[in-house]
Formats: structure tokens, C-alpha cells, sequence
């Protein structure tokens, strides 16, 4: 046991003194050129990857600061309004810190230009989620208010509605081109709506929102107050509520609170991340793969050039490493001299990534996002997300630098020297 | 110290069988200088690589102080080579990167020596070599006598039991021969034990013994 840890420790030393040699006075153009594939495998690996990861996150951020807050809840399939909102209410209200935004929606139609239309002639019509809401409380649980990109966010009066971007042409590139708009809708212009009962109602557009959430962006927001009216519906009726709570508040602990209230079990309560669309969730999933497979073929890319680098250089010293062994200089230790240069390689390629990423890179995405009609892309890198990829290039490198080197230094030591 | 007993050597390529050595038996005392002579293709640089365990015999048992080494592994073999051999061949092969002292040092080093100590034998003996200030130079710095002698210097570094020299003056003209042969000479009598394969009789007869091959045998064994 100890003459085989003093043989190893001999192998390393020795690997190590040519490894350090062959670096220190080898071609400054091989050097360069290993450590740029590796620094581009590197950065493919990471970059890519965590741009796409971010732009879905941001999705999910998205959702959640527009629409669903921490905790969501919704009625179960069986019933059109939440249950027993008055307890989920007093328990709401006995949690310091937490803001919530009860919501009334119901489906509509939507007509623009109505009055413009005669004959058979149909106006611009579209369907649409109308969402009533109490603007003050909205705007403690959700940043819609910040999201208008034209006009202002509902106002006092009674006849105020704000329309979601993908309604209206000109104001969104999120359109497929097959969904319906009412047109190019103008602030102050009326809107009319119909409902469900049959009433019909004309609406002063004073706002256009896009908040970068399909959800969002595909309804109209009215008072709450007035929707209700309009509905003829109960004061204690609501179809939603998002709720922001503080750190100190678990959401799991808060869902199993809200699902544990009387008739609590008739209410779907969700976190942010349960509430996201599914849509949205195959979309995370799509990207997630896309990145994946990004980075895989970067890796695949860079591990062979890496590849054919060592096996080139082996190579062409075949005759050396061959009179070598013949002194006595044992295969394994010529293998590991390989290793350990591109470990050296390899470090150096990840500073100099680590240093593009996160001094370059990360700032400049954070300060310019890829803006998408979803969702707004930066760099999202976590530890683990970086820690993974930054192991699984090392073995990667490693393994490419092994394998061409134990091709070459294991064949028979004669035939090296000889050039056979 | 080297028992060669009945060695065959043949090479096969598809069905054609080459018989290279024919049975080949010797002795060599420790300290001896043996010359190994004969016309291309005789097969005495085959023998050199059977002796030193570079490449494996047919048949036949090589025997090196009292251990049988038929039965030896690559790996036992390369550990054989590093503890009790050194070698020169035609071609110096010193590893660009390195310079002329770093070529040195590498079998030492395996052996655990101690990197002070490995430097400072490696210097005594480029001194001996009149190579003082060439310890630092790579390869491409020097001329190829003086490269072959980086060489020699490399094969003996560690003081290894037998030095084997394959035609190390092949590639050198006559008066950097002359010198090489005067440094081997001069090692042979500090009591090194030296093999050599030439095919030029006059560096050959500059050793202690001197054998000819033809075809494969030993057609003459010369005390000189």
C-alpha cells in the first residue's frame, strides 16, 4: 500500500514537472487556441443557457407580479365565485404584512366603431376576460398600474376601462396575426361591451396595458364597483384573489391556512408558480430543453476540438513519449501530464469565462434585457445552474484530453520510437 | 549479469514469417563493454531491444541478474527499464520544450530522487561533459553531437546498472563520433556496463568485446 501511494505520488510529480514544461515553453498559438475553445465552450455552455432559463423565469415573474402575487386562489371547477370569503378575508386581514386583490371577471364581447357600422356591416368585435377591481388594492398586490403604455390606469369615473395590449393593434408585437383585434383603438375612444345577461355598456378607454403576461394582456380591467353592477352580482362574490405576503409568511403554510377555512376545500388556492398558465409552463420546459440541447452541442463542439488538439500533439511526439518510456517514464505518467495540462487550461478558460459572465455580461443583460413579447431575458445564473456546468466541463475536458493521450502513449514503445 | 539464453526473435506479417534471430545465446559480465556488429538487417539492433526489454522474444529466456524477465508486463517492464537501464539511441529525441538539463532529469525524478539532488548529479555530469553552459539551452540551441550527448547524459543520470547505445554515432560525422565514443570509453572505465549496436568497425572495436551477427546468429565472439 505504501510503495504503490509512493509510486503514485512519483507519477504525479513527474506528470506534473511536464505538464508544467510543456505549458511554460509550448506553442504560445496552441495555447492560445485551447484556451479560446474552452473559453467559448465555457461561456456556449453557461450564456446560452442561462439567457434562455432567464427569459423564462421572467415569464413566471411576469405572471406573478401581473397577475397571481405569492398565493392565488381561484374557484373550484364546480362553482363560479370563491367560497366563504368572508373567513378567507378575516384570515387575510390577520396576517400583518399581507396585501391582497379580490377580483370579479366574467367573458365578454367587445365592439369598437360600432356607431361607424351600418347594415350588415359587423363592427370590430373581440372576446375578452373583463376584470373588475379596486385599482387601490390591485396596485398593492400587483404592478399593472406601472405597466400602461398609453393613457393612465383607471380613473374614478365610472365608465373608465383599461384595455390589455393584445386587444388593440399597434401597441404589442405578441400577435400571431390570426387573433382578432378591435383595431387601432385610441385613448378616449369608446369601447361597448356586452355580457353575458345581454347588457350592453360603453366604456372611455383611458389606458392600454401591457404587462407582458398573455393572461394580462388579453383582458379589460373596470371597477370593480361597476362590473358588479353591471352583473348584478352579490357584494361578496370574487373570481380571484392574489395575495403579496411578507418573507415571514411561508406559502405553503398560508395555502394549507386558506385550504383548512370552512368550505375551504371548494376553492383552488395555488402558489405563483402552481397558478403560471400551462401554456406558460410547456413554454419553461420548451426553453429549458432548447438550452440544454444549446449547451450540450457547444460541449460536444468543444470536447472534440480539444480532442483533436491533444490527439494532434500526441501524435506528433509520438517518437518522444516512446524514448521515454523506454527510460522508464511509465505510460500513466505521460497520460497524466496530458490532464493536468488541460486542467490548467481549463482553469484559465473558466476565469477568463467567469470574468466575461459576470464583470461583462450579467451587468450589461441586467441593464439591457432581450425584450420578448413574453417576457424580458436576462442572464439568469444560480449557483447550482453554474456549479453543474462548470463540473461537467471539467470532465468533459479531462476526458478529452484522456482519451487521444491513452490512444497513443499505450501502444507498444518500439513501434513509437521506431516510428512503426 | 545478462543470461541470454536461445532467443527467437520472428516477426509475421500475413503468412509470411521473417526469422529475424535464430537462437541466439550470450553472456555479459557486469562492467563488460560489448559491441554488437553486423550488416544491415543482421539483426543486432533486434537483440539490443530483446536485451533491453523494449520489445519481448519469440522464445527463448533473457535472464538480468538472476530475475527472469520472460514473464514481465509492459508496466513491469517500464519499472525494470527505470530502475536498471539507460539508453541512447541514433536520434537524441529530446523533448523541444525542455532544456538540455530538464531532458535530463525526468528519469530521476520517477525514480523519487530529489529535485536538488537530481539537478546537482545532472550538472556534475554535464560538467565531466565539458556542457556546463549548455544545461540551459533547448534542443534547437544545440548542435547534434552536442545533442547526442544530452542524450548520453539522460541514459545515465540515474546510474543505471547497463547503458545500451543504439548506433548512437549514426548520426554524427566523424570527429563528434570519435568524441561521443571517447565519453562512452571513458564511462565503460568507471566500471558502467555498456551495450552497444554499431555498424561501423571502427567504433565498434573501441569496446571490450565485440560479436558479429549474420542472418540472425552470432557468427563471431571477439575478446579485444
Amino acid at each position: 500500500m505504501t510503495t504503490q501511494l509512493n509510486d503514485l505520488r512519483l507519477i504525479i510529480r513527474t506528470a506534473f514537472f511536464i505538464a508544467y514544461k510543456s505549458i511554460y515553453r509550448g506553442s504560445l498559438i496552441v495555447k492560445l487556441v485551447t484556451i479560446f475553445i474552452l473559453l467559448l465552450t465555457f461561456l456556449n455552455l453557461i450564456v446560452v443557457g442561462g439567457l434562455l432559463v432567464g427569459i423564462t423565469e421572467d415569464v413566471g415573474v411576469k405572471v406573478k407580479n401581473s397577475l397571481t402575487g405569492d398565493v392565488f386562489i381561484e374557484p373550484s371547477k364546480e362553482y363560479n365565485y370563491i367560497q366563504n370569503t368572508g373567513d378567507i378575508f378575516s384570515l387575510l386581514r390577520g396576517v400583518p404584512g399581507i396585501h391582497f386583490s379580490p377580483r370579479l371577471t366574467s367573458g365578454v364581447s367587445i365592439e369598437y366603431e360600432y356607431k361607424n357600422v351600418g347594415g350588415t356591416k359587423n363592427p370590430p368585435r373581440v372576446s375578452a376576460v373583463i376584470a373588475g377591481i379596486d385599482p387601490l388594492l390591485e396596485s398593492q398586490v400587483t404592478n399593472i398600474n406601472q405597466r400602461i403604455i398609453a393613457g393612465s390606469f383607471l380613473n374614478e369615473n365610472w365608465d373608465s376601462i383599461v384595455l390589455g395590449s393584445s386587444l388593440v393593434d399597434g401597441y404589442t408585437t405578441s400577435k400571431t396575426g390570426s387573433e382578432s383585434t378591435l383595431g387601432h383603438v385610441s385613448i378616449g375612444d369608446k369601447v361597448r361591451i356586452r355580457f353575458a345577461n345581454n347588457n350592453l355598456f360603453e366604456f372611455t378607454v383611458t389606458g392600454i396595458i401591457n404587462s407582458k403576461s398573455s393572461t394580462v394582456d388579453q383582458r379589460v380591467f373596470v371597477n370593480q364597483k361597476m362590473l358588479r353592477q353591471l352583473l348584478s352580482t352579490a357584494g361578496d362574490n370574487y373570481s380571484e384573489i392574489a395575495i403579496i405576503i411578507p418573507n415571514t409568511v411561508a406559502p405553503t403554510s398560508l395555502i394549507e391556512e386558506l385550504q383548512n377555512i370552512p368550505r375551504g376545500d371548494r376553492n383552488d388556492v395555488k402558489s405563483s408558480a402552481e397558478a403560471i398558465p400551462s401554456a406558460v409552463g410547456d413554454l419553461k420546459k420548451a426553453f429549458g430543453l432548447i438550452g440544454n440541447l444549446v449547451g450540450a452541442t457547444a460541449l460536444l463542439v468543444g470536447i472534440i476540438t480539444v480532442f483533436v488538439i491533444i490527439f494532434v500533439n500526441v501524435s506528433s511526439r509520438r517518437r518522444y513519449l516512446g524514448i521515454l518510456k523506454a527510460q522508464g517514464i511509465s505510460a500513466p505518467t505521460l497520460i497524466l501530464s496530458y490532464v493536468f495540462q488541460i486542467i490548467f487550461y481549463m482553469v484559465i478558460g473558466l476565469i477568463l469565462g467567469a470574468f466575461t459572465i459576470f464583470i461583462f455580461l450579467r451587468p450589461y443583460f441586467a441593464e439591457n434585457p432581450i425584450s420578448l413579447p413574453m417576457a424580458d431575458g436576462e442572464l439568469f445564473l444560480t449557483q447550482s445552474y453554474v456549479s453543474i456546468r462548470v463540473v461537467v466541463l471539467f470532465v468533459a475536458a479531462i476526458i478529452s484530453a484522456f482519451i487521444p493521450a491513452w490512444l497513443i502513449i499505450r501502444q507498444n514503445t518500439l513501434d513509437a520510437i521506431l516510428g512503426r | 549479469m545478462i543470461k541470454i539464453k536461445a532467443v527467437i526473435k520472428n516477426f509475421s506479417s500475413g503468412n509470411i514469417v521473417t526469422k529475424v534471430l535464430k537462437g541466439i545465446s550470450l553472456d555479459v559480465p557486469e562492467g563488460q563493454f560489448l559491441s554488437i556488429m553486423g550488416p544491415s538487417g543482421a539483426g543486432k539492433s533486434t537483440l539490443l531491444y530483446q536485451m533491453s526489454l523494449l520489445d519481448k522474444p519469440t522464445s527463448g529466456s533473457i535472464t538480468i541478474d538472476e530475475i527472469d524477465t520472460s514473464h514481465f508486463t509492459e508496466a513491469q517492464a517500464t519499472r525494470f527499464r527505470l530502475k536498471n537501464f539507460g539508453f541512447v539511441f541514433q536520434d537524441s529525441a529530446l523533448i523541444p520544450e525542455f532544456t538540455a538539463l530538464e531532458n535530463t532529469l525526468l528519469p530521476s525524478l520517477m525514480l523519487g530522487h530529489n529535485y536538488t539532488k537530481a539537478k546537482n548529479d545532472a550538472i556534475k555530469i554535464f560538467t565531466s561533459f565539458g556542457m556546463l553552459n549548455q544545461i540551459d539551452h533547448l534542443p534547437s540551441q544545440l548542435s547534434g553531437g552536442e545533442q547526442q550527448r544530452v542524450s548520453m547524459i539522460r541514459g545515465i543520470v540515474k546510474k543505471p546498472k547497463i547503458l545500451f547505445a543504439d548506433e548512437p554515432t549514426a548520426s554524427l560525422d566523424t570527429a563528434r563520433s570519435r568524441d561521443l565514443m571517447s565519453a562512452l570509453l571513458e564511462l565503460h572505465r568507471q566500471g558502467q556496463t555498456i551495450i552497444m549496436v554499431s555498424h561501423e568497425e571502427e567504433f565498434a572495436k573501441m569496446a571490450q568485446r565485440m560479436i558479429h551477427i549474420r542472418d540472425g546468429q552470432i557468427e563471431k565472439d571477439t575478446i579485444l
